[in-house]
């Protein structure tokens, strides 16, 4: 084993990955029979996530409405909200149905405060509120049609039951309308095969994908001009919602960087749980801070010593705190550098005992680098085991595991860059030996174009430059954008020149988001 | 599933509470048989079985000498049995020994993800031969059984709970599209998906309105424009039009139907919130988080505000049974460290081991499993602990509920394989399922099969859907031996 011990690690070349399933981008969409190149999705229907769904029912009746509990589509790579798996059917409606009940039955309950009406049980009343709430809620203008059928409906329902019921009816209809739950991208009917999106669809994305929440006057009043189509006019609306993209930047690392285990981890290795509130509250103000307010990079978000924490989080960094509450900290700089060494990821990938290499290196090789890797129902441990014992070092069950010849051809990438970060226990603390053996901590690895580097903070700093990192961050991001798979940059048009904004413009993230919603393919849709 | 989602949809719309009123359908009631609309719910736990220290046994520990006995003429009480937990509950359970996933074995066509043992997980109510795609999708025409009857039976909720556990390949539920649906973990958000926060139990003495006309309206506004969207898309993205249109429609009520059902009282209020979260934190919490959600899924079924559920107690990680003090003190901190790992250590090297070795596995192994039983039957005293507000007879909940508790996959000489199955059904098969038996499906030894697809139509028939005669994989449904229910199980 000593032979081993001594042994550089070494990230092979890429190339030698071939056994290891997936490319850098795991390729481009996976619709059969279009063509990979055409980033452009079909006309769609994309339901609000259960976020959006509570923030628009504050925004009609106020924030002591009742908000409705509903379930999330499936995940895609993490990411929710996504346009394709998310929907009503027989298994969730009724989550809808009682949900819109119980708002429709509040809104009663309320009467002319709901409804904005002058005296609540007369026709002038709903005439009122026939006149604002169908378009509010639509978020785009509302047809004749629609307003004479919801008007039909409060008069039949009031002929044969109260006022309330008959009122409550209009708003549930409303609500359970796909019009509502839904946002639709289907652009003109008419018979060419690409059509634009009209510009109320066009607020409707712009809104919900920058910040979760509808389109507000401005874009409304940009949509009712006509101008949405224009690319300047999308990007002066976009770095404008930048101010209010916290919860969707935040909602976007959290989910590329697979950190909703940081609960069930933080409990796992014995975390008091309100630390591990404070690790989450610390990565929110990081993300917000450094993406939103600071317009910031890549770089700063992988390198900056500096966050926020409150004195407990800064004692268990080890760091001075200055004072009470959430405050700005400095962390050493020689153990810490940004997102990748804070408690709130390391925690989301710890682990008591040996595992952390394994779960740290597969979240960035796999998960952050875009390399898509089929789990494998294999014993790999115990083979281990017999291969190098029971008193193996980390290291040696690294270099034991790489050899091997199934896991291997991934385990050989990936775990080096898990034993990086083999100076934070699986709690997140800064470790210098095991607590298991006393073993001393071992972080030299090589890694492939960088040469030999030394634990996270050089490890941080190399990703930031990487290209498989890059690229993955901006797939990731268009999907989560998009709510759909655009495709790798390494195919797909789109995302390949939106690499190349965020790579000019030094991995800004502001811009990253501009160029993407500039794109054509953002306001076009292929028809069915 | 061998009908159409067109049919499917009629079916739906034809007022299938109404169905569940109407308790035995035809088939034999006796004077004391529970009278309540039949529930069903799905346990799982993880970590498979080895069948031979599951089943029950005679008191002299030889197996059982027939093919179907009662269990009050057999034991749990012998040492390392999985099962000793449920000995009181005899009368009130049946175990079905043999049984197989089959399908996953039929390699019908390519591009399936049957991967071993684990992704059995989803089969197991899918009935499907493995996931379409990587995330554990099963694809179109594969949804799971408490999907369907949910949407047959037309109760507000459908839940599908987790204690902890959740993850794309070890789902239970699965949409007519055949794509996972995420358990909930937290049993306060389980309760939340059943009742609003407004909601207050139904007063059985006060005067009913008849809403269901003024209901029809609402839920069938812009039919029209529905359509016409519906043909302005691709199939993909109108087939959720569709599910919308279908879902509404299941939803509206038929007129005179309402809350004159009760017969009893519900109790349970909007308000009435379980102060039990989520985190697991170490073992100790499982039994309670476990109790928690069935006890909201107990609620739910009385109240009418559930018919089907899913319950799935723990993945095989975080590996919470590696700290159980009856595990370690079957001497598997000696054999393998202080580190050691339930699933890898003991699971899969239960196989390969011998002698002594071998026999502290075991007692370690088995000792897991039991604890896993004393979760289950944590499920069944909630059941049991509420009188069924919908049931004239006075029988509980779980009188009137199906039960079917299994785990991923079963043992035959390995870990991990497609056979033997464990399936345990327990409560309300008391009107259409036969309790309180043991029941060998198979000679044990040999190489026949007992499709577990059979099983998901017995559980169909118990919960009056007799119409159905195939449940599970599309290629597989003209196969003879994968239709009808298991006969030995139905009254």
């Amino acid at each position: 084993m000593t032979s081993i011990r001594t042994l550089p690690l070494v990230l092979v070349a890429l190339a030698l990955g071939a056994g290891c399933e997936g490319i850098i981008g795991d390729g481009g969409r996976n619709e059969p029979g279009t063509d990979p190149m055409d980033p452009r999705f079909e006309a769609r229907v994309w339901r609000l996530s259960p976020l959006q769904l509570e923030a628009e029912i504050e925004r009609l009746f106020g924030p002591d409405a009742p908000a409705p509990t509903v379930p999330p589509g499936a995940a895609e790579h993490g990411l929710t909200n996504i346009a394709g798996t998310a929907r009503v059917d027989t298994g969730n409606a009724g989550t809808f149905v009682e949900g819109m009940r119980a708002v429709g039955e509040w809104a009663a309950a309320n009467g002319a405060a709901a409804a904005r009406c002058e005296s609540y049980g007369t026709d002038a009343c709903i005439d009122t509120f026939l006149g604002w709430f169908p378009e509010a809620a639509f978020r785009g203008p509302v047809t004749a049609a629609e307003q004479a059928e919801l008007r039909a409906v409060f008069d039949r329902n009031r002929a044969d039951y109260d006022y309330d019921y008959a009122f409550a009816s209009v708003v549930r209809a409303v609500l359970l309308s796909p019009r509502f739950l839904y946002r639709y991208e289907l652009g003109e009917d008419s018979d060419d095969p690409i059509v634009e999106l009209d510009d109320y669809e066009i607020a409707n994305l712009l809104a919900f994908s920058i910040t979760d929440r509808a389109p507000d006057a401005e874009l409304l009043a940009a949509a009712e001009a006509g101008t949405l189509r224009d690319p300047d006019v999308r990007e002066a609306h976009a770095r404008r919602l930048m101010d209010r993209s916290d919860g969707v930047w935040q909602r976007f690392f959290w989910e590329w960087l697979e950190m909703a285990t940081l609960e069930s981890q933080g409990n796992e290795v014995g975390l008091p749980p309100a630390l591990v509130d404070q690790m989450e509250e610390e990565y929110e103000t990081f993300v917000s801070r450094v993406v939103v307010e600071n317009r910031g990079t890549l770089r700063e978000l992988l390198t900056s010593d500096q966050t926020w924490a409150r004195p407990e989080l800064a004692e268990y960094y080890g760091v001075d705190h200055p004072g009470d509450g959430l405050q700005p900290v400095t962390m050493d700089p020689s153990q810490r550098s940004g997102l990748l060494t804070q408690g709130a990821w390391l925690v989301a990938h710890g682990k008591d005992g040996r595992a952390n290499v394994v779960r740290r290196g597969m979240a960035v090789f796999r998960d952050a680098m875009c390399r898509n890797i089929a789990p494998l129902d294999i014993d790999l441990e115990a083979a281990l085991m017999e291969l190098v014992g029971p008193d193996a070092t980390v290291r040696e069950i690294v270099v034991a595991r790489g050899e091997d010849g199934t896991c291997g051809a991934c385990h050989r990438l990936a775990d080096p860059i898990g034993l990086a970060f083999e100076s934070f226990a699986g709690d997140g603390r800064w470790q210098t030996t095991y607590a298991a053996d006393g073993n001393p901590v071992e972080t030299d690895i090589t890694f492939p174009g960088a040469g030999e580097i030394d634990g996270a903070v050089d490890l941080s700093l190399i990703l930031a430059d990487d290209d498989a990192f890059r690229s993955c961050l901006v797939q990731r991001f268009a999907h989560f954008l998009m709510g759909g798979e655009v495709g790798s940059p390494e195919v797909v048009r789109w995302t390949g020149e939106a690499r190349q904004a965020f790579l000019e413009s030094g991995g800004n993230f502001e811009e990253l988001l501009v160029d993407l919603v500039r794109d054509p393919a953002f306001i076009e849709r292929r028809k069915p | 599933m061998s009908i159409s989602r067109r049919d499917f949809a009629k079916l739906l719309g034809a007022g299938a509470l109404g169905a569940a009123l109407a308790p035995g359908l035809g088939r034999r009631v006796t004077a004391q048989a529970p009278m309540g609309p039949v529930r069903f719910l799905a346990v799982r736990t993880p970590h498979g079985v080895d069948r031979d220290w599951w089943i029950p046994r005679n008191g002299d520990g030889t197996e059982p000498r027939t093919d179907d006995e009662a269990l009050s003429g057999l034991t749990f009480d012998y040492d390392m049995a999985v099962l000793a937990p449920l000995m009181a509950w005899r009368e009130k359970i049946t175990i079905l020994d043999g049984l197989d996933t089959q399908c996953t074995k039929e390699s019908t066509r390519g591009g399936v993800y049957p991967n071993h043992g684990h992704n059995e997980q989803g089969t197991m109510l899918t009935g499907a031969q493995g996931p379409a795609d990587r995330e554990g999708n099963f694809g179109a025409g594969h949804p799971s059984l408490d999907f369907v009857l949910h949407a047959r039976l037309g109760a507000p909720a459908l839940l599908t709970a987790a204690v902890e556990g959740t993850g794309t390949w070890k789902c239970m539920s699965y949409d007519d599209a055949g794509r996972f649906r995420q358990p909930t973990a937290d049993p306060r958000m389980v309760f939340r998906q059943a009742f609003p926060e407004g909601f207050v139990p139904p007063d059985p003495m006060a005067p009913t309105v008849d809403y269901a006309n003024g209901e029809r309206r609402i839920f069938g506004y812009d039919q029209a424009a529905l359509e016409a969207l519906e043909g302005r898309l691709g199939e993909r993205e109108a087939e959720k039009i569709r599910a919308h249109i279908d879902a509404m429609a299941a939803l509206t009520p038929e007129p005179g139907m309402g809350p004159g059902m009760f017969v009893g009282a519900c109790t349970t209020s909007g308000s009435d919130v379980p102060g039990v979260g989520p985190n697991v934190g170490d073992h100790t919490n499982v039994p309670v988080i476990t109790r928690a959600h069935a006890d909201v899924i107990t609620q739910a079924f009385a109240c009418g505000r559930a018919r089907c559920a899913t319950l799935q107690i723990l993945n095989d990680y975080p590996n919470y049974y590696t700290d159980i003090p009856e595990v370690r003190a079957s001497g598997v901190t000696a054999l393998f460290g202080d580190g050691y790992r339930f699933h890898e250590d003991l699971v899969h090297s239960y196989w390969g081991a011998s002698g002594s070795e071998l026999e502290t596995i075991r007692r370690g192994y088995l000792a897991g499993l039991r604890w896993a039983t004393s979760n289950f039957v944590q499920v069944l005293e909630a059941l049991d602990s509420v009188v069924d507000p919908m049931d004239p007879s006075g029988g509980t909940v779980l009188d009137n509920t199906v039960v079917f508790w299994h785990n991923e996959f079963g043992h035959d000489g390995h870990d991990a394989q497609h056979t033997r199955h464990p399936a345990v059904i327990a409560g309300g098969g008391g009107r259409t399922l036969r309790l309180g038996r043991y029941l060998r499906l198979r000679d044990i030894a040999s190489s026949e099969r007992v499709p577990h697809n059979k099983l998901l139509v017995s559980i169909a028939h118990a919960l009056g859907q007799t119409d159905i005669d195939f449940f599970g994989d599309r290629d597989l449904a003209d196969r003879a031996e994968y239709r009808g229910p298991l006969e030995p199980l139905m009254v």
